[in-house]
């Protein structure tokens, strides 16, 4: 009887890793993440390290590693050093492709192995409840009539996904996006104490800077960049689009590895991610903090970079910003 | 009346025997994090999310809570010990702290930062428990050109750090600004002074500095002084571990107005505890009858600080719990907790999920309790580390140092930071030049630039901005008033003897 599992065990053994020389992990995995312990992108590399060893999708132990500094810069030396290494991924975001247009950095998008979009945080804009600003066509009229009269805050430097939308919508809307007042502010949080206190005038953020206060009924959101209405707290809120302004833009988490990965490893990472995104606890999850899901495969996730690098592009340069 | 009902329910939660075990978890976690240098409650919070995964919201975020002031009392301990500040609030500690040991007196100083910390944390948390809506509003008030003038006013604190020579002291503040300069501007996101190396990207880390600039410094004058055989004074604990009657009268009055000081500043985002404790320092040193002493072991110097930095934890929570912003990086991370936990934090928290509010802030009465009877029995074990022969000692200071920096970012970078520091703390010191200045400004220099052009920005380069409301002004008026006084005091008194002589 044991020999018979036994030997079920190994056909099944074998059978599953015939295909196509399939690659498995033989040491513990690596999921680096480029910023300090805390943050969001710190979170969902800890979410994907529970997940993945909660429901065994991988035969070996996962370890979250910080490699902070430089905007991203360092953890992409660190995950290159690894080159080919199937072991080792980082989380990123669309600071991957920005800081290749700054020139912050030696590692390229294109030199880092695509894996997967894990979800996307789209960007919004939004004023106080009690401003006279009350849909997306008063917003954009006053933009027209004076792009100075507004004072916009996009956090957290000149450049950054926050400061590109809000070029976008101007663009989109006909104002030079030049003459747009963007107002730089360190971090999304004192942005919003900035708008709730009424010293600018409407917030340019991820959809959860401001989900709280959009439940209490102290902050309105006049559009989002997202391609389709959202849902939960945002059900109500119009996207860009359905506006009539083609504006686009979020904050979407990625997993990349390091150059010269094999198509098996990258295959495993394929099986594994999809099913990462399918448990309850990851859906759980991007509801408890307003991420929209928004899983592409490496294929899938190769072609976003190479359209967001173009789109960038087009808008830094409209700024005057392109090196 | 129906608050008041909250608050009391909120007592019978935070005393429950479970709540009181995760209380006295957090603190204990938080008093050794706080020892260690480098891992400051940020870090520590959120390397500890992990375990509370499963637990019972209240109770996680009671004992999250419980690391983050906890944390606030154990960073003294190094500080006064070795002058390596065990978080980055406890960083004017390390001056006069630190004289205190050289003097006999680690065990009083040692004691007054947990009686102070105890006083001050619970000053915060009545604070916290009275004024807590109220407050989040005023807070809304300060935007970019309020900051502005209230660094601008902070810094006008420098001239009464500069010791002997106010030239030596502006060469330390500038020093300060130009450290604060490094890396990326947000407001144009150009690398500046990066000098090619990408974690300058980033800037220099605000504890690399200072450990560098005083416990490496501190180490290196040590070798200095075996080398020369001059260091035969060990430092021998000569008087009580308590303090005197003397030493508690001039302490009991910069407890208070530490409290009040942290409180208030914690409350206001972006500010934090280490401004708090600085804020605090330079007042005492104001109102002092011997302000030459500060810098030599007043005791004055502790007790401030040490206060003010505890009360400004409970400051924090009040944008936290109010209004769901969170005010600097450990309340961020805190935040990112409660929505993992499924609970938001805003206006309608004290509505909706009154116990959870009331249990976490009467937690913090209870803490404090529990805090200052954990950390005084343990004076006397802490300060036998000065008994360590310095062969021992400073190896030991390096070490702390080098792994307190290093877990910070693990960068190698920060370890040629600190060395480069320290020697520039050595030369100052060879050369008389006061560091507190370039503390100030290296924390100060930063938010006021960028507040400076987020105002230039929102008003389009009017200066009006600056006048517009009552907070600039009287904070400009302050400002101008902290300039002028030491030039005024002198000439109103000499006409004010002259006037006795005629």
């Amino acid at each position: 009887m044991i020999r018979t599992v036994l030997l079920t065990a190994l056909c099944c053994g074998l059978f599953v890793m015939a295909p196509a020389q399939a690659w498995q992990p033989e040491k513990p995995i690596e999921i680096v993440v480029p910023t300090t312990p805390g943050g969001g992108i710190d979170r969902t590399a800890r979410l994907l390290q529970k997940i993945i060893q909660e429901n065994a999708l991988a035969s070996v132990p996962v370890t979250v590693t910080n490699k902070p500094g430089g905007g991203g810069a360092v953890s992409l030396v660190y995950l290159n050093q690894q080159a080919g290494d199937g072991h080792v991924v980082a989380i990123n975001s669309p600071n991957l492709i920005a800081n290749d247009l700054n020139g912050r950095g030696s590692v390229k998008y294109r030199d880092v192995t695509p894996i997967a979009n894990l979800f996307s945080e789209y960007t919004l804009i939004a004023v106080r409840a009690d401003s006279p600003i009350k849909t997306g066509s008063d917003f954009i009229n006053q933009l027209r009539k004076d792009p100075q009269s507004l004072a916009v805050s996009t956090p957290t430097t000149l450049g950054s996904v926050n400061h590109l939308a809000f070029a976008l919508l101007g663009k989109a809307a006909g104002v030079d996006p030049r003459k747009l007042k963007a107002v730089v502010m360190g971090s999304g949080g004192d942005a919003v104490t900035a708008l709730l206190g009424g010293h600018i005038d409407a917030h340019t953020g991820s959809m959860s800077s401001v989900v709280r206060l959009v439940q209490d009924g102290r902050v309105r959101v006049v559009g989002i960049f997202a391609p389709k209405r959202m849902s939960g707290p945002y059900a109500g809120t119009p996207t860009w689009t359905e506006q009539g302004y083609k504006a686009l833009m979020d904050t979407w988490r990625g997993v990349i590895g390091p150059k010269g990965m094999t198509a098996a490893q990258i295959a495993w990472w394929d099986g594994v991610l999809a099913k990462v995104v399918t448990t309850p606890t990851w859906k759980e999850a991007l509801e408890q903090n307003t991420w929209a899901a928004n899983y592409l495969n490496s294929a899938q996730t190769r072609k976003q970079f190479e359209e967001e690098y173009a789109d960038y592009r087009t808008i830094l340069g409209d700024l005057g910003m392109l090196k | 009346m129906e608050t008041f009902t909250h608050i009391l329910n909120g007592f019978v939660v935070c005393m429950q025997p479970i709540n009181l075990w995760y209380t006295f978890l957090g603190v204990l976690m938080g008093t050794i994090i706080g020892v260690l240098p480098g891992i400051g409650p940020s870090a520590g919070i959120a390397l500890l999310i992990p375990i509370t995964y499963g637990m019972n919201p209240t109770s996680a975020l009671i004992m999250l809570c419980g690391i983050y002031y906890g944390a606030k009392y154990g960073g003294s301990t190094t500080a006064i010990l070795i002058r390596t500040p065990g978080e980055a609030a406890s960083v004017m500690t390390s001056i006069d702290g630190y004289e205190m040991a050289r003097k006999g007196r680690a065990g009083a100083a040692l004691a007054v930062s947990a009686i102070g910390s105890f006083i001050a944390g619970t000053i915060g948390v009545i604070g916290l428990t009275l004024f807590a809506v109220p407050l989040a509003s005023m807070a809304l008030k300060f935007g970019p050109a309020e900051y502005f003038t209230l660094m601008l006013f902070a810094m006008t604190a420098v001239s009464t750090l500069t010791g002997e020579s106010p030239a030596k002291g502006v060469i330390a503040t500038i020093f300060g600004l130009i450290i604060a300069t490094i890396g990326i501007d947000l407001q144009s996101g150009q690398a500046r002074y990066t000098m090619g190396i990408p974690e300058f990207q980033d800037g220099v880390g605000f504890v690399v500095v200072v450990v560098g600039l005083f416990a490496m410094a501190e180490v290196f004058r040590g070798l200095e002084d075996i080398y020369r055989g001059t260091s035969a004074e060990a430092m021998k604990i000569t008087g009580k571990l308590w303090l005197t009657k003397e030493e508690w009268k001039r302490s009991i009055g910069p407890i208070w107005r530490g409290g009040i000081i942290g409180f208030v500043i914690g409350v206001l985002p972006g500010a934090g505890g280490t401004i708090a404790s600085i804020m605090s320092y330079t007042t005492e040193k104001r109102l002092s009858k011997h302000p030459e002493e500060f810098g030599h072991g007043a005791i004055e110097g502790v007790a401030g600080p040490e206060s003010a930095n505890n009360s400004d934890t409970a400051g924090a929570l009040v944008p936290l719990l109010t209004l769901g912003v969170p005010g600097g990086g450990a309340t961020a991370v805190m935040l990112g907790a409660f929505i993992m936990y499924g609970v938001q934090p805003g206006p309608l928290l004290f509505q909706n999920r009154p116990d959870l509010v009331w249990g976490l802030i009467n937690s913090m009465y209870v803490g404090n309790i529990m805090l200052v009877i954990l950390n005084l029995p343990l004076i006397g074990l802490f300060v036998r580390l000065l008994y360590i022969p310095v062969g021992i000692l400073y190896p030991l200071i390096v070490a702390i140092s080098v792994i307190g920096a290093y877990a910070i970012n693990g960068s190698t970078v920060d370890l040629w930071l600190i060395l480069g520091f320290g020697v520039v703390g050595y030369i100052f010191g060879k050369l008389d030049i006061p560091v507190a200045p370039l503390v100030l400004s290296l924390v100060l220099g930063g938010i006021m630039e960028q507040s400076f052009r987020q105002a230039m920005t929102i008003s389009g380069g009017d200066l009006k901005i600056f006048y517009n409301s009552g907070i600039t002004v009287s904070l400009l008026v302050m400002s101008v008033i902290s300039i002028a006084l030491p030039f005024v005091m002198p000439m109103l008194r000499k006409l004010g003897s002259k006037g006795d002589e005629s």
